[in-house]
C-alpha cells in the first residue's frame, strides 16, 4: 500500500503545485457515453490508476480513457502540440481540458519571459528539409528572402515581398500556417503591389496594410536609380484581395520606415525617403486613419524628435504610446537610443528615454529585427563579441549601392586580360549593373581561376577570405567615391520616386535630370579622388589584384556561408562609406589588412600544391568557432516605461553572449514576430554575400522557445 | 548482472536485469534503498499490471543502451513526428493500453517512454482536428453548454493579462 500512497501523494503534490487555474471539476457528472468513458477527476484522486476502482458502468477489464491521465500528464501531452489551432481546439473539448490548456498557456508565457531574462531558451529550425521530411508529398515552400515584411494574424504568419537571392524583389504574399506548420500561397486577386522590400506591413482587423518599400532598378535601360514607393495597399484576408489606395495627401515614397497600429490608426515613422528630389532619412511621423484610408500628420509639442533614421524598431506600447529604438541615420550613424511617443493628447510629444546597461544591448538595430514580448523588447542580432563590421551596410541597406554601384574607380584593372568587358568609367549613375557585375566577375573568376592545390579546408577558407577581402577593398574604393559624390548632393544617386504610374515611364525625365549632373567626378581617376590617401589605397588595390591573379586559387563555391569567425577581423574592412576624416583611418586599416594578406599569401605559397581540389563545404574549424557566427539574443526590459516618471530601458545582462542552443546563422534583415510562447524568426541574408551576384538568403524559420520541462 | 524481481499488481513476477530495470528512476531509487538485499527480494509494483509491465520491460530492454538524450543538439528541428519506427510499432496498441503505458511510465518515471507515448497521443490530437473530432477520437463528452462554448471560442488566452 505504501507505494500507492506515495504515488498519489506524488501526483497530488504535483497537482497542487500546478497553482491557480487548476480546475477541480468535482462537479463533472458522468454522462451517458461510450462505455470507456471518463472517471471523474479529482485533485487528490486515487483513481488515477485504472487498475483500482472501476468506473461505474464499465466492464472489469477497465479500458482506460484519456481522461484518466492526471492533469500534468495531459498538460505534458499538450506541450507537444503546436500552441496554435490545435491547442485552441483542445481548449473547447471539455471543461477539464479547458482548464488544463489555460494552465499551459499561462505557464508557457511565464516560461518564455523567464527564459528571456535567464537566457534559457533554445532555437529550433523549420527548414525545407524539415518540411520535406515531415510529409510524403512535395510541399510548397517559400523562396528565401530578406528585408521582407512579416506579420502575424491569428494562427498564421504572413510574409510579403523582400529581396531575393538575385537582385530582384518579390511581391508575393505567403502564409505560414502555424497550426499545421506549412507554407501556403494564397491565391490573391486585385491590384498587386509592386515587387519591393522593406515595406511596412501591419495587421488590422481582418486586413493587412502594406506601405512603402524599395526595389532594385530595372536592368533595362541600364544604370537606373533604385525606386522607393509610396504605394498603400490593403489586403483583405477574407476575400484574398489586394486593394490599392491612392490618397492625397500622401507621405513621400519611403523604405525602411516603421509602423505600428494603435486602435484604428497606423503610425508610421522615419524611413529613407525622397523629398524634392533629395534622398534623405526622415524623422517625420505620418498617421493613416485605417478605416477612412486617409493620411494626416500630427502636431508635436516642442522640437525634440528622434534624429532622422531608417531601419528602427518600433513597438506598440498601448493605444497611445509607441517606442522607437535604434535605427540608422546614414554612414557611421547607428543609433542605440530610445524614444517614446506620447499620443494621448491632440498634440503629440516625443520623449527621449535613458538606456541603461548599454553594454548588454544590441547594436545595429537597424538591420536586425526586434519585437515585443509582454514586458520585454527582444532583438536578435550578431553576437556581441563579433567584430562590428557593419560599416558596409550603410548605403546598401537600400541595396543597389551595395555592390551595384558605379564601375570600379580604377580603370586600369586587368579585366581585359580575362576577357571581361571594359566598363565605362563615365557612367556613374547609380544602379550601374555593369559596374557591379563586372566587378564581381572579376572577383569570382580571380578567386576561382586555376586549379588550386589540394588545399586543406583551412587554407581554402583563407583563400576565400582573401577573395572577400579583395572584393571589399574594391567596394571600399568605390564607396569612398560614392560618398564623395553624395556629399556633394549629386543626383547620380537619386532614387526615383516610385509612383506606380511612373514605373514604366521612360526614364528620360530622371535621366535627363541626372544627366547634366553626373559631374566630373565619375570620370576622374582615383588618384584625383578628393580624399588624400586614396591614391595609396588605389595603388595598393591595383597591386593586390595583380598579385592575386597569379595565385593558384582554388575554385570557390559560388556561395559560401560564413560560418567562422574571421581570424583577420575584417572589421573595418567592409565597404565603408566614409566621410573624409575617416578615410585616413581607413587607409591605415587597408595597410594593415594588406600586411596580413601578404602573410597569408606567404604561408599559402609554402603549402604544397597538388592536384584538383573539389569545392569542399567550408566547415573546417572547431565547433567552438562555429558557434560564434550565430545570432544572439538581446533582451531589454521595457516595463518601466509607461509607469514611471523617469522612463528607461534596461538591457538585461546576457549569458554566454546571448548565444543559445541551436542558434541560427548570422543574418541580417530577417523578420522577428512573437508567436504563442515563442518567437519566430524568418528569412534574412548573409550580409557578406550581398556583394555577390547571388546572395545567400535563408528561407528557414527559426523558433525560439523554452525547452520542454521534464516532468 | 544481478537479476531484479518485479511483482506486478496481479502478483506476477518478472525477472529482469538491473540495467534494464534502471531505466525506471523509481525502481532505481528503490533498489538503492534496498541496498544489499536487492538480490533476493521482490519489488512490488502495485500500480502496474502484468500486461503493461511486460510491455514496459520490453521497451526498456530495447532502449536500455540508448545514449543519454542529446540535449546539445545544434539545429534541432521543430517537429513532433520524429518517433523511431520501432517505437511507432511498439505503440501500435489500443488507446487503453497506450494510456496505461503512460501511467506506468509516469509512475515508474521512465522519461524516454513517457516522451514517446505522449508524443504519440499528441500526434493523435493534432492535425487540425476539430474539437468534435478530438472528442470522438478519445471518447470524451462535451460538458460545455452552447453559450459557454461560444464564450470559450472567443477567448484568446495568449492575449489576456497583457
Amino acid at each position: 500500500m505504501d507505494n500507492r500512497h506515495k504515488e498519489s501523494r506524488k501526483i497530488a503534490s504535483r497537482a497542487a503545485s500546478e497553482g491557480e487555474g487548476h480546475s477541480t471539476k468535482k462537479d463533472i457528472k458522468d454522462r451517458t457515453g461510450p462505455t470507456m468513458d471518463t472517471c471523474n477527476h479529482k485533485v487528490d484522486s486515487e483513481n488515477h490508476n485504472c487498475d483500482m476502482s472501476s468506473p461505474p458502468s464499465s466492464s472489469p477489464l477497465c479500458y482506460a480513457s484519456l481522461n484518466v491521465l492526471p492533469d500534468e500528464i495531459l498538460e505534458f501531452i499538450f506541450t507537444y502540440l503546436p500552441p496554435y489551432g490545435d491547442l485552441e481546439h483542445c481548449s473547447i473539448v471539455c471543461k477539464r481540458w479547458h482548464g488544463i490548456v489555460k494552465n499551459l498557456v499561462r505557464r508557457s508565457k511565464f516560461n518564455l519571459e523567464k527564459g528571456l531574462t535567464d537566457f534559457r531558451l533554445r532555437w529550433e529550425v523549420f527548414s525545407p528539409q524539415t518540411a520535406a521530411a515531415a510529409s510524403t508529398s512535395p510541399v510548397a515552400f517559400i523562396a528565401g528572402r530578406f528585408a521582407h515584411s512579416a506579420v502575424r494574424q491569428r494562427n498564421s504568419m504572413y510574409v510579403f515581398g523582400g529581396g531575393s537571392t538575385s537582385d530582384t524583389t518579390f511581391n508575393d504574399l505567403w502564409r505560414f500556417d502555424l497550426t499545421h506548420m506549412r507554407w501556403a500561397r494564397p491565391v490573391a486577386t486585385g491590384t498587386y503591389p509592386s515587387p519591393k522590400g522593406s515595406a511596412s506591413m501591419v495587421a488590422w482587423k481582418d486586413q493587412l496594410v502594406l506601405f512603402g518599400g524599395w526595389r532594385y532598378p530595372s536592368l533595362h535601360p541600364p544604370y537606373q536609380p533604385w525606386c522607393l514607393f509610396d504605394e498603400l495597399h490593403y489586403y483583405d484576408l477574407g476575400k484574398n484581395r489586394w486593394l490599392l489606395r491612392n490618397t492625397m495627401p500622401c507621405p513621400p515614397p519611403m523604405a525602411g520606415h516603421s509602423a505600428t497600429v494603435h486602435g484604428d490608426r497606423m503610425v508610421v515613422f522615419g524611413g529613407y525617403q525622397i523629398t524634392d528630389d533629395v534622398n534623405i532619412n526622415s524623422n517625420d511621423t505620418w498617421v493613416l486613419d485605417l478605416p477612412e484610408q486617409r493620411w494626416w500628420q500630427p502636431l508635436f509639442v516642442g522640437n525634440t524628435r528622434p534624429s532622422a533614421r531608417y531601419g528602427q524598431i518600433q513597438i506598440e506600447l498601448g493605444k497611445n504610446h509607441l517606442l522607437v529604438v535604434g535605427g540608422c541615420g546614414g554612414a557611421n550613424r547607428v543609433y542605440t537610443d530610445a524614444w517614446l511617443l506620447d499620443m494621448t493628447r491632440d498634440v503629440w510629444s516625443w520623449k527621449t528615454l535613458t538606456v541603461r546597461n548599454k553594454r548588454f544591448g544590441a547594436v545595429h538595430m537597424w538591420c536586425n529585427p526586434g519585437c515585443k514580448v509582454n514586458n520585454y523588447l527582444v532583438v536578435v542580432g550578431p553576437s556581441p563579441n563579433m567584430p562590428q563590421d557593419f560599416q558596409m551596410m550603410k548605403q546598401s541597406r537600400v541595396p543597389v549601392v551595395g555592390g551595384r554601384g558605379p564601375p570600379p574607380p580604377n580603370p586600369h584593372q586587368n579585366m581585359p586580360q580575362r576577357g571581361q568587358r571594359i566598363l565605362m568609367p563615365e557612367r556613374r549613375l547609380a544602379g550601374g549593373l555593369g559596374g557591379g557585375l563586372g566587378q564581381n566577375r572579376v572577383n569570382r573568376i580571380g578567386a576561382g581561376g586555376g586549379a588550386g592545390g589540394a588545399l586543406a579546408p583551412q587554407e581554402q577558407y583563407l583563400a576565400n577570405r582573401r577573395a572577400i577581402l579583395n572584393q571589399h577593398m574594391q567596394q571600399a574604393q568605390q564607396f569612398m567615391h560614392n560618398n564623395n559624390v553624395n556629399n556633394n548632393n549629386n543626383n547620380s544617386y537619386q532614387p526615383r520616386s516610385g509612383r506606380l504610374s511612373d514605373l514604366h515611364a521612360p526614364p528620360a525625365p530622371a535621366a535627363a535630370a541626372a544627366a547634366p549632373s553626373p559631374p566630373s567626378p565619375p570620370v576622374r581617376p582615383p588618384s584625383l579622388a578628393a580624399a588624400d590617401g586614396d591614391v595609396d589605397a588605389a595603388q595598393r588595390l591595383q597591386r593586390n589584384l595583380a598579385l592575386r591573379c597569379r595565385d593558384n586559387e582554388p575554385r570557390l563555391p559560388k556561395r559560401f556561408d560564413e560560418m567562422y569567425e574571421d581570424p583577420f577581423r575584417m572589421a573595418a574592412f567592409n565597404v565603408p562609406t566614409r566621410s573624409r576624416s575617416a578615410s585616413r583611418d581607413h587607409n591605415e586599416r587597408i595597410r594593415r589588412m594588406e600586411e596580413k594578406m601578404n602573410a597569408i599569401r606567404n604561408s599559402r605559397r609554402s603549402a604544397p600544391a597538388a592536384a584538383q581540389v573539389e569545392p569542399q563545404p567550408l566547415r573546417a574549424p572547431s565547433p567552438k568557432r562555429l558557434r560564434c557566427n550565430v545570432q544572439s539574443l538581446f533582451v531589454c526590459d521595457i516595463s518601466g516605461i509607461l509607469s514611471s516618471s523617469e522612463p528607461a530601458l534596461d538591457w538585461v545582462e546576457y549569458k554566454n553572449f546571448g548565444v543559445l542552443r541551436g542558434a541560427p546563422d548570422r543574418l541580417i534583415l530577417s523578420s522577428l514576430i512573437a508567436g504563442n510562447g515563442e518567437l519566430i524568426l524568418f528569412g534574412g541574408v548573409h550580409k557578406e554575400t550581398l556583394t555577390d551576384i547571388t546572395h545567400h538568403v535563408s528561407n528557414s524559420i527559426h523558433f525560439l522557445s523554452f525547452p520542454r520541462d521534464i516532468i | 548482472m544481478p537479476i531484479i524481481r518485479l511483482e506486478s499488481s496481479d502478483k506476477e513476477i518478472f525477472d529482469t536485469d538491473q540495467e534494464t530495470a534502471k531505466c525506471s528512476e523509481t525502481i532505481k531509487t528503490a533498489l538503492e534503498d534496498l541496498g544489499d538485499e536487492s538480490d533476493n527480494s521482490v519489488l512490488p509494483l502495485p500500480n502496474v499490471n502484468s500486461l503493461i509491465l511486460k510491455k514496459v520491460l520490453h521497451w526498456a530492454t530495447y532502449h536500455k543502451d540508448d545514449a543519454e538524450l542529446a540535449e546539445e543538439d545544434e539545429n534541432k528541428e521543430k517537429r513532433t513526428d520524429d518517433i523511431s519506427s520501432w517505437d511507432a510499432d511498439f505503440l501500435k496498441v489500443d488507446q487503453g493500453t497506450l494510456f496505461e503505458l503512460i501511467l506506468a511510465a509516469n509512475y515508474l518515471n521512465i522519461q524516454g517512454l513517457l516522451d514517446v507515448t505522449c508524443k504519440t497521443v499528441a500526434n493523435m490530437i493534432k492535425g487540425g482536428k476539430s474539437p468534435q473530432e478530438i472528442r470522438d477520437t478519445f471518447g470524451i463528452t462535451n460538458d460545455f453548454s452552447p453559450s459557454e462554448e461560444e464564450q470559450v471560442r472567443k477567448e484568446n488566452e495568449w492575449c489576456e493579462d497583457k
